[in-house]
């Protein structure tokens, strides 16, 4: 088994609020490998900006270390590992697509071709046709697909996205979620946040939900969407439902787990529920973010 | 090396804020009013000319090339990428210095071209002004990363109205050295100000 690329050991970070201090993340640790697509869920405020903002070394943690290719990320050299792009990019104003990314180009030092950085940088991002259009103007998907152009410059190993996908128009989504897959098969390890979780039940191999700035679950996508659900659709609203149920806007719902569809509406039955119709579907990611967050 | 690319990057911005942004009308504006009233004032003093278009143009290149919301906000993407939060102050510090010297020698060329006056102190002139402009810039610098323009406009303000008082050359060594300083370690400290 490969090393990870990078590493999260107990990473607790505190936020001044007006109010006082504000525990946003609380010991995470998690291990991202070369090539691995790791989706990063959670409600709004669950901690998944902080974490990539201390992956990035934009943030420092009050307790824990992260490191990239074990270089603590607060070094320079960290930096040549890892591209972010953050939820609410801004780029320098007045600069069009290609100065910007020209720019950021700059920083990644002689060695490389500047040129050939912005054109495979322009291409990732799908950015050709606005290229000479001015970033500031650019409407939200297009600033979106700015923000992962420029992670991906200097073909840097780990890739930290914040709410990328979840900016983007289906077609433009489904079109990034492709260049992710291929950067992932060259090596790239991702760890992206997103609200947009069908987008992340496409690509990610692993997925971890952070609840209030801790670690609620983390695991194979595969083992997560492997659960079976039953929704019950009844006649009338029930006020009590059986153990193991939940209410919903049709009827009831719950997860089969080890037993057969016929025992989950025999309980139904015996609870003098009316049933109108039943149906079995795989759990969504969707669901297991709110089961999480319950 | 590296270093110095990443600081060339940043003051390879300036052109295009002189060009696409107020900075380059603004500075043309203070160039023009300075030596109207320059020359009105028949005084053959270039070092005061010097001086306040220098300070005062050093407050409108950091106020465009740092100061702004946008611009503030964006440097959390900058430091994400292989620089140092230094070469960003310096290169910062390096362009409105550029622009301010650039607007400071064209209006001493022109006072001395249309005024007829002795151009003999120009280079002494102009050497004063560019210190005055660099201890200005530097110190404006770490200001606006702390409060944004409303500290450029405040300095701008105070500067404008109070005039210039003679600093010693050192002291404007000593402030320059310090506020690009300050400017890096407060990016340092916090990288999206």
């Amino acid at each position: 088994m490969s090393e990870p690329i990078l590493s999260f050991a107990g990473v607790t970070k505190y936020a001044r609020r007006r109010f006082g201090r504000v525990r946003v993340l609380e010991d995470v640790s998690l291990d991202v490998l070369p090539g691995e697509i790791v989706g990063l869920a959670g409600p709004a405020g669950a901690g998944t900006t902080a974490l990539l903002l201390i992956a990035a070394g934009l943030a420092v943690p009050d307790s824990g270390v992260v490191r990239l290719n074990g270089v603590p990320v607060d070094r320079t050299a960290a930096r040549r590992l890892v591209g972010y792009a953050p939820a609410q990019p801004v780029f320098p104003p007045t600069l069009t697509v290609r100065e910007v990314l020209d720019y950021f180009a700059r920083l990644h030092g002689a060695g490389m071709s500047r040129t050939m950085l912005v054109r495979r940088a322009l291409e990732l991002g799908g950015l050709a046709q606005v290229a000479r259009r001015r970033a500031a103007a650019l409407p939200a998907g297009a600033i979106a697909r700015l923000a992962f152009a420029q992670a991906t410059l200097g073909a840097r190993p780990v890739l930290l996205l914040d709410q990328t996908l979840s900016a983007l128009d289906p077609v433009a989504r489904r079109s990034l979620v492709e260049r992710l897959a291929e950067l992932a098969a060259d090596g790239t390890a991702i760890l992206v946040a997103s609200h947009e979780l069908s987008a992340l039940e496409r690509i990610a191999a692993r997925v971890v939900i952070l609840r209030r700035g801790a670690v609620a679950h983390s695991g194979p996508l595969a083992a997560l969407l492997r659960e079976r659900v039953l929704e019950v659709v009844l006649d009338g609203p029930v006020e009590h439902p059986p153990p193991g149920f939940r209410a919903t806007a049709a009827g009831l719902e719950t997860e089969l787990g080890s037993r057969t569809v016929e025992a989950a509406l025999a309980l139904c039955r015996a609870h003098r529920l009316p049933v109108r119709a039943s149906q079995v579907r795989v759990k969504s990611l969707e669901d297991a973010v709110v089961e999480a967050c319950d | 090396m590296h270093f110095l690319h990443c600081v060339l990057a940043e003051w390879q911005l300036v052109r295009v804020r002189l060009l696409r942004s107020r900075l380059g009308i603004w500075l043309l504006l203070l160039g023009v009013a300075s030596v109207a009233v320059h020359l009105r004032a028949r005084t053959q003093e270039l070092e005061s000319l010097a001086l306040r278009v220098g300070m005062l143009g050093a407050l409108l290149g950091i106020a465009f090339a740092a100061g702004s919301d946008a611009d503030r906000a964006a440097l959390a993407i900058t430091l994400s990428h292989p620089t140092t939060p230094l070469a960003v102050a310096l290169g910062r510090w390096l362009a409105a210095v550029t622009a301010s010297a650039c607007a400071m020698l064209a209006a001493l060329v022109a006072t001395v071209t249309i005024g007829r006056a002795d151009g003999t102190d120009l280079l002494l002139a102009a050497r004063t002004g560019a210190l005055s402009s660099a201890a200005v810039a530097a110190a404006a610098l770490a200001g606006v990363w702390l409060g944004g323009n409303t500290v450029a406009a405040a300095l701008f303000l105070y500067i404008g109205l109070a005039g210039t008082p003679p600093v010693p050359g050192w002291a404007q060594v000593f402030v320059t050295v310090g506020g690009v300083a300050a400017g890096a370690l407060l990016l340092m400290r916090r990288p999206h100000v």
